[in-house]
């Protein structure tokens, strides 16, 4: 692997609420290289987000704290510099789409108008060649007239055209990392072909690097380069796609791929199910997190949280005690 | 603007939405889901947070100080409230005479605390037929709509538009001056915010699916609105009427002080008022501890609904 | 097998009123627009399609939570859509659901007990035991009953509120999207106690989902809807295996598969713009506004056949009906 652009070094964001202390990213390290796609799976409360949310600085302190950890930017870290230096890099080098939209974009406020405001709040350029540039950018999104959808509210939007917006808008200032949070969560399938579509065409011309977050391994399979998948605030597993498809060595990543149904098989008699509810992250149980889940469990999953590290190769992770056992599983992914 | 890097506005929610969405609600589920370690039902979740909030908490001990006068007034008091002696006219406060006495010789302490029994009696029972009127038409006008939430609604609105004073007053000159009077007149006046408030809460409840679940189940309307509409759609009517009930005593003792209230020789923080001010300027304590105790009390009520009401909704804090 | 539903040229329009005093009406919302479809006694009907296509009215209008505007909807040969109110409490024990948002379909403020306990009380029946029995069906505890359903996860909800359609031990239940809200490792859970309780109590299901990963294992046959009209029927592995509308085809093909290779290999068949208005639904086929192969496969004089004339759902040698003119099956997976 390249220099990384962008690295997250042993991120603990601690959330204190009333109910107990919510470990949302208790100890999460990844990184991206120039042009990658990283894909980030985990289910809600596996706190997949939050360490993208911690790179934009969006997280709220307090409630949260954060306990330990770097985020590093070409070398600099985020979370100690200061004011000017972190809002050159937030929005410009870095910027981040939300499964939402409409809750991102300002619905006052003319589609066109927001973009060239983003623009000019980092570059050196009058209102009419803001504009311009927020048409061409729309239209290069694949936004039908948008000299004219330039002109429109969100709210004259649909779902898949806002979401477009929001990149355009992502993409205005040419960032080498755009962190994408459940980008098509919201939208019907065909809908979410053509925002993926639209992504993977962008990030060829342009060499961004995307950070993936979502909960399905099929989008993932299917546009990530490497993948970390996230259990209770915690990685289990980190590697190539094919490393962790077709050799998963964390039972909760074999778990996941044996439970899923699949629409490119004939059904099978029954699908195998993860046993139990996944944890809170107030009591997260000790040792491995998913050690009361887990079929390989034994003693020492109850008392010790396995270490991050190197199986098969140096670049697939794992944090498993049993991982060995894994590794003579057939892969369900495997067809 | 510090974010403007941020092409996105920053989802606030969002944060606690990831990492609580197993966190908060997460919490008492998983103790479940293992046998119940610690349960917490949804009273205990509002009790700790209005007892967290302590402005709520003295609205509450204020409260508290009001009922007990009101029930107790008789032992309170230290004179009865109409015993009038007039050797002893006008003194200011003092051992025997706390607050000091009035023109016709009346103990102003004795008055006082009588005068919490009219002040809570009106707002409550005001308020309670205002809720009575407001829950028995919002909910009508809410769940079975058309024709019955139009007249309904363009009803409420003109007993919106009267300003609640003017609203009373014309009310009394027509039925006569008194407690009871009182009573109807600002409860007439005070249903159709509390109406209109029930109505739109039922209309996003009635689109729930627990109520869809109701209707596929066979239950009647009435089943659906007592079991299903209303113990959902209180909550925010019910603190509004904590909050009205001192808008009501606020009402009362100003009904009071325009002299078309409870008759002048009740004793009655309005009246008392209305007959201190002609001392204005060198007998003030007859207005000023009169006054005093309709702030106190009107503070308690509202402390204590807007406690309420953060407590019921943690999403407003 | 006989027929447990027949649903014949099934119309729900809402109509658009305008005006404050003269309230007049300015337009429909053709929600769902002339379908036909039968559900055989004891199999899973899917019902798929993206939001807005009308699945979700078609499962209401069949539990005659919502009125059809027209058509005619059978229940063991009996036509329910003229059904008074007093026959239509009775035919509500037939009949259940199962929703989609485990958050939202439990009355926050009733135990489990009190949930379970209401069809029964509706119906005037005995409830005793019966909480207990239907929480063991569905894989949770008895103790369980004195809960509130926050206390619970969303798997344990929805466990809850498959319990309650099931109290009245009904022989159809439509389950409106069932797994959609919950976590990926929940999912199978779920789906195998569905599966379970069919086989146990023969159950009929009318299955109502956008998933078609979740369709292609649960369900015998499926229907794709789009904009209001059934596109495409047939078994699930025909649809799957030679899917020959090109909207199906599109569908299937932008659903990801957790398989690297596969992925790579496949090729996806993109659809362009945004599903049209259902006030003004395009003339002739509705889906030839967005049709790659409208756009880039047919002739002029083909083209215009697509526009004038709304192609029939009938079986044109591809062993399934497809209402597409030129239809034709293609592998994609």
């Amino acid at each position: 692997m390249t220099e990384p652009l962008l690295s997250i070094e042993d991120l603990r964001v601690h959330f204190h609420t009333d109910a107990g202390v919510v470990k949302a990213v208790d100890g999460v390290s990844w990184s991206i290289g120039p042009g990658e796609t990283l894909g980030i799976v985990g289910e809600s409360g596996s706190g997949k987000s939050v360490s993208a949310l911690a790179v934009m600085g969006l997280v709220e302190v307090p409630p949260a704290r954060y306990e330990s950890g770097r985020i590093l930017f070409k070398g600099r870290d985020l979370l100690t510099a200061d004011d000017k230096e972190r809002r050159a890099i937030r929005g410009k080098e870095i910027s981040m789409i939300f499964q939402d939209p409409l809750t991102a974009l300002n619905p006052v406020f003319r589609v066109g108008h927001q973009i060239a405001e983003v623009i000019q709040a980092h570059e050196k350029m009058g209102r009419i060649a803001a504009r311009a540039k927020a048409v061409d950018l729309l239209g290069e999104v694949g936004i039908p007239n948008p000299r004219q959808r330039a002109r429109e509210y969100p709210h004259q939007f649909s779902g898949g055209m806002r979401q477009r917006a929001m990149i355009a808008m992502a993409l205005a200032l040419d960032p080498l990392v755009l962190l994408a949070d459940e980008p098509t969560t919201a939208l019907d399938v065909t809908v979410q072909a053509q925002i993926m579509d639209l992504l993977i065409r962008l990030q060829a011309d342009r060499g961004t690097a995307i950070v993936l977050i979502t909960h399905d391994l099929g989008l993932v399979a299917g546009h990530a380069d490497r993948v970390l998948v996230m259990y209770a605030g915690k990685v289990a597993e980190l590697g190539t796609i094919d490393d962790v498809y077709y050799r998963p060595r964390h039972p909760y990543t074999l778990g996941l791929l044996k439970s899923l149904a699949r629409m490119d098989q004939r059904r099978s008699d029954r699908l195998q199910p993860i046993v139990g509810q996944p944890p809170s992250l107030i009591r997260v149980p000790p040792g491995c997190p998913f050690n009361p889940r887990c079929p390989f469990a034994t003693d020492i999953c109850r008392q010790e949280m396995p270490p991050l590290e190197p199986k098969d190769g140096p670049d697939h992770l794992a944090a498993c005690h049993h991982s060995d056992q894994l590794a003579l599983q057939q892969s369900p992914a495997a067809s | 603007m510090t974010d403007q890097a941020v092409p996105a506005a920053p989802p606030v929610g969002e944060v606690t939405l990831e990492a609580g969405a197993s966190g908060f609600g997460g919490a008492e589920t998983q103790a479940a889901a293992v046998g119940g370690i610690t349960r917490q039902t949804q009273f205990g979740n509002v009790r700790r947070r209005f007892l967290r909030n302590k402005l709520a908490v003295v609205g509450l001990v204020m409260l508290t100080i009001v009922f007990v006068t009101a029930v107790f007034a008789p032992i309170i008091a230290t004179h009865p409230p109409r015993a009038q002696d007039l050797n002893i006219t006008l003194q200011g406060p003092s051992a025997q005479h706390w607050f000091g006495t009035d023109e016709l010789g009346r103990d102003v302490f004795s008055r006082v605390v009588h005068g919490t029994r009219i002040a809570v009696t009106v707002g409550l029972a005001s308020i309670f037929l205002a809720l009575v009127i407001g829950v028995v038409l919002g909910s009508v006008s809410g769940y079975l709509g058309r024709a019955w939430d139009a007249l309904i609604m363009r009803i409420a609105d003109v007993f919106f538009a009267f300003p609640l004073i003017i609203g009373a007053i014309m009310i009394i000159l027509v039925v006569g001056r008194g407690v009871a009077p009182v009573i109807i007149a600002l409860g007439l006046f005070s249903w159709a915010t509390i109406a209109r408030l029930l109505r739109s809460s039922i209309l996003s409840i009635r689109e729930s699916e627990y109520v869809e679940a109701a209707r596929s189940l066979g239950a009647s309307k009435w089943r659906i609105v007592t079991r299903h509409v209303l113990p959902n759609s209180m909550a925010p009517v019910l603190v509004y009427a904590m909050v009205s009930v001192a808008a009501a005593i606020v009402a009362q003792a100003s009904l009071s002080y325009l002299g078309v209230g409870v008759p002048p020789d009740v004793p009655d923080w309005g009246n008392m008022i209305s007959s201190g001010q002609k001392f204005f300027g060198f007998k003030d304590y007859l207005w000023f501890f009169p006054s005093m105790a309709v702030v106190f009390t009107v503070l308690g009520f509202v402390f204590v609904g807007d406690g309420l009401r953060d407590a019921l909704d943690p999403r407003l804090r | 097998m006989t027929a447990l539903v027949e649903v014949e040229n099934l119309v729900k329009h809402y109509p658009i009123r305008s005006g404050i005093v003269f309230r007049h009406d300015v337009g429909a919302v053709r929600a769902v627009d002339g379908i036909s479809f039968d559900l055989e006694q004891g199999e899973t009907f899917a019902l798929v399609g993206e939001s807005g296509c009308g699945k979700s009215t078609t499962a209401r209008a069949v539990l005659r939570l919502i009125e059809p505007t027209s058509g005619s909807i059978r229940f063991e040969g009996e036509d329910i859509t003229t059904a008074g109110a007093s026959r239509l409490r009775a035919l509500r024990r037939e009949m259940q659901m199962i929703f989609q948002d485990p958050f939202a379909s439990l009355n926050p403020r009733m135990t489990v007990r009190g949930i379970l306990r209401e069809p029964f009380t509706i119906h005037g029946l005995d409830a005793d035991g019966k909480v207990e029995a239907l929480l063991n069906m569905v894989g949770l505890l008895p103790e369980h009953a004195g809960r509130y359903p926050h206390e619970f996860s969303g798997g344990q909800r929805q466990r809850v509120g498959i319990a309650r359609a099931l109290a009245l031990n009904p022989k159809l239940i439509v389950c409106d999207e069932p797994v959609s809200a919950l976590d990926v490792s929940i999912r199978a859970q779920v789906i195998n106690l569905l599966e379970d309780l069919q086989a146990q109590l023969k159950l009929t299901y009318l299955f109502i989902a956008h998933d078609l990963s979740v369709v292609r294992h649960i369900a015998d046959r499926v229907a794709v809807m789009y904009l209001g009209t059934i596109v495409e029927t047939a078994p699930t592995d025909d649809l799957f295996e030679r899917p020959s509308h090109p909207y199906t085809q599109a569908l299937i093909s932008a659903v990801p598969v957790p398989d690297p290779n596969r992925e790579r290999a496949r090729r996806r068949i993109l659809v362009s713009g945004d599903v049209p208005s259902p006030v003004n639904p395009p003339s002739g086929c509705r889906f030839r506004t967005r049709c790659p192969k409208f756009a880039n496969e047919l002739t002029e004089a083909q083209q215009q056949r697509c526009i004038d004339e709304p192609p029939a759902l009938v079986d044109r040698g591809e062993g399934h009906p497809s209402a597409c003119h030129y239809a034709e099956a293609r592998e994609l997976v």
